[in-house]
């Protein structure tokens, strides 16, 4: 197993942990990924690697537009939206 | 049954009746949709402190219930006492399928304050079909979990020992019906997610071919496989419900172009027992270490089917060592990219002032999920990450094709699999909270299925200490039917899913 870069992983996916939590995700993934490692030594030769069960490619539907919700419903979920956009921090200066 | 029976007749209906005497109830007017749903909300409050629903939908429920009886009665069909629907069947659905109009929370902090706009698929046709929502069921943290322990509203208790879980991660649909809170409930099953918790609670639960039931709608964990389906007190029950939610849905991507006829007929007639004689195979690798009283089930289940004259011999599926590795890095990879959506911008929680848009990002993921699927994420993240890929992801993309073909060689001998759901019976809360990996070694029998797509169902079949059991059985795709057939033949030759929690327990009276 390769060491577990632990500041990578939770900048790669969006999270933060600190004191406690982070020595414990550290020594929990330590584990996972020691229990997966468990399959190194199967032998897979030039077997297909299986995304779906059924084999089945991904449908596509009629390319026709379909509004079946309006934006005002969906924004209406939002924790801050206004004037039909989503409000965020401000990304970029203004000088 | 007869109209105008007492209260205390319909609770006892409620608590032992199968889906078909329930609509033949309503339909013969023995008691209303109205009274059938104030006796489930009743005793939804009763079974309150078991937690298995977090969201009581009660007033919608009594009005649709209501429009149900008003429609009954205006109608000038006659009443034949076969049902001829679902029409008024009370029903739980686990939170992680959309409701419009109620909270959806897939047990999470993260969507502890979302509201559906619009209903899943599975929603949508049970609720054409006639059912009325009771509420919400409890869950693991977006579906990740064996105990049921990971729901940000708290632990579900098992109706059979409050110290125990209900399994996971749709303990709380399991723990519903085991309570006879609702007859029916509906549940989602990534790696075991119906079937271990249907074994823990002693009631009926079927995992459906992959694609046979539309995600639509279905809060994403891994998709892949994910897979909705049914929790029930028999066979014929679930297949009932089954009827009405499979099928091809054009707006899931990944459903089967399938019709499901044959499972939609059932809705109506009900199940019928295979009309073949099946040869039903042991794998030996999950039959190496059982011993004890779950042997001696599995025995006994073995000697039931025999007696029907049904054979059994045994089957290899050698890959099975690497099930549980290969669904860890496949799970974890397709969760890790399904929740990057939960950014606290168009929906869900956010966290409080953040300074930038990092920080929201950061802090409100951090915030929002619990440890379990920050864990899910960070392996998967890992799985994915440049290096790595091919020794993990694509490893464990191969792995899962040679496990698929594992079931496929066997099943050119075989028509069906009998197996172990769960390596014990319910363990105690807390026992292994501490120790993700061996947790995650619950999934062990079950995990295979999933990986390779085939429909699965739990079955009661005993009692290892004073708890609930189920067997496994495991067919080959779109053979979901003889799977409910072969079940209900053995729930016609056995008692074990009549058994009920003592009521004093399952009300949460005592431990």
């Amino acid at each position: 197993m390769s060491e577990i870069n632990l500041h990578k992983l939770t900048a790669l996916a969006q999270l933060s942990l600190s004191g406690d939590a982070r020595d414990a995700a550290h020594k929990d993934l330590e584990a996972i990924i020691s229990m997966i490692d468990s399959f190194s030594d199967a032998d897979v030769g030039d077997t297909l690697p299986m995304s779906h069960p059924l084999d089945l490619t991904t449908r596509l539907r009629a390319d026709s537009a379909t509004a079946e919700i309006e934006r005002e419903t969906y924004q209406a979920l939002a924790p801050s939206a206004e004037g039909g956009h989503y409000l965020v921090p401000q990304v970029l200066d203004t000088d | 049954m007869v109209k105008g029976e007492s209260s205390k007749d319909l609770d006892s209906a409620l608590a032992s009746g199968s889906v078909a005497d329930l609509t033949a109830g309503l339909e013969l007017g023995a008691y209303s949709a109205t009274e059938l749903t104030e006796a489930c909300l009743s005793r939804a409050k009763e079974a309150q402190s078991l937690n298995s629903l977090i969201t009581l939908c009660d007033e919608d429920a009594r009005i649709a219930a209501q429009q149900i009886d008003k429609a009954r009665t205006s109608s000038q069909a006659p009443t034949t006492g076969q049902p001829s629907s679902l029409q008024g069947l009370p029903i739980a659905h686990k939170d992680i399928f959309c409701t419009e109009g109620v909270l959806t929370t897939c047990g999470s902090k993260m969507l502890s304050n979302f509201v559906a706009p619009y209903n899943a698929t599975v929603v949508e046709r049970l609720g054409a079909a006639g059912t009325v929502t009771l509420g919400k069921c409890n869950m693991d943290e977006f579906a990740m979990g064996s105990s049921n322990e990971n729901s940000f509203f708290g632990a579900v208790k098992n109706p059979w020992d409050l110290n125990r879980v209900p399994g996971g991660s749709s303990g709380g649909s399991a723990a519903a019906v085991a309570a006879g809170i609702v007859p029916v409930a509906t549940g989602t099953d990534t790696g075991g997610s119906i079937r271990q918790p249907a074994s823990f609670c002693g009631v009926t639960g079927i995992k459906p071919t992959y694609g046979r039931v539309s995600r639509f709608g279905m809060v994403a964990f891994a998709s892949s496989l994910d897979q909705g389906g049914v929790f029930a007190r028999t066979a014929d029950d679930a297949a009932r419900v089954l009827g009405v939610m499979a099928g091809f849905d054009e707006r899931d991507s990944t459903c089967a172009q399938d019709t499901a006829d044959e499972l939609r007929a059932v809705t109506l007639t009900g199940l019928e027992t295979p009309s073949d004689k099946l040869t039903i195979g042991l794998p030996k690798e999950y039959y190496a270490n059982l011993t004890g009283e779950l042997a001696k089930l599995l025995d006994d289940a073995r000697a039931v089917l025999e007696a029907q004259g049904h054979s059994v011999q045994e089957v290899e599926l050698p890959n099975t060592r690497f099930a549980i590795p290969s669904y860890y890095v496949i799970s974890g990879a397709e969760a890790s990219t399904n929740l990057s959506r939960y950014d606290g911008v168009r929906y869900g929680h956010r966290c409080e002032n953040p300074s930038d848009l990092n920080d929201l990002y950061t802090r409100t993921r951090s915030e929002g999920f619990g440890a379990e699927v920050q864990r899910r994420i960070l392996t998967g993240t890992y799985a994915l990450s440049v290096g790595y890929f091919d020794a993990y992801y694509l490893k464990a993309q191969k792995l899962r094709r040679l496990i698929q073909q594992d079931f496929l060689s066997a099943f050119a001998d075989v028509d069906v699999m009998l197996a172990p759901v769960t390596p014990g019976p319910a363990f105690e809360m807390g026992n292994l909270t501490d120790d993700p990996v061996q947790m995650y070694q619950q999934d062990i029998f079950t995990v295979p299925a999933s990986l390779a797509g085939l429909p699965a169902a739990s079955i009661p079949c005993g009692f290892v200490d004073d708890l609930p059991m189920g067997m496994q059985l495991i067919a080959p795709h779109f053979d979901d039917l003889k799977l409910l057939q072969l079940a209900h033949q053995y729930q016609q030759h056995t008692d074990w899913h009549n058994s009920r929690p003592p009521q004093t327990v399952a009300a949460g009276g005592k431990s």
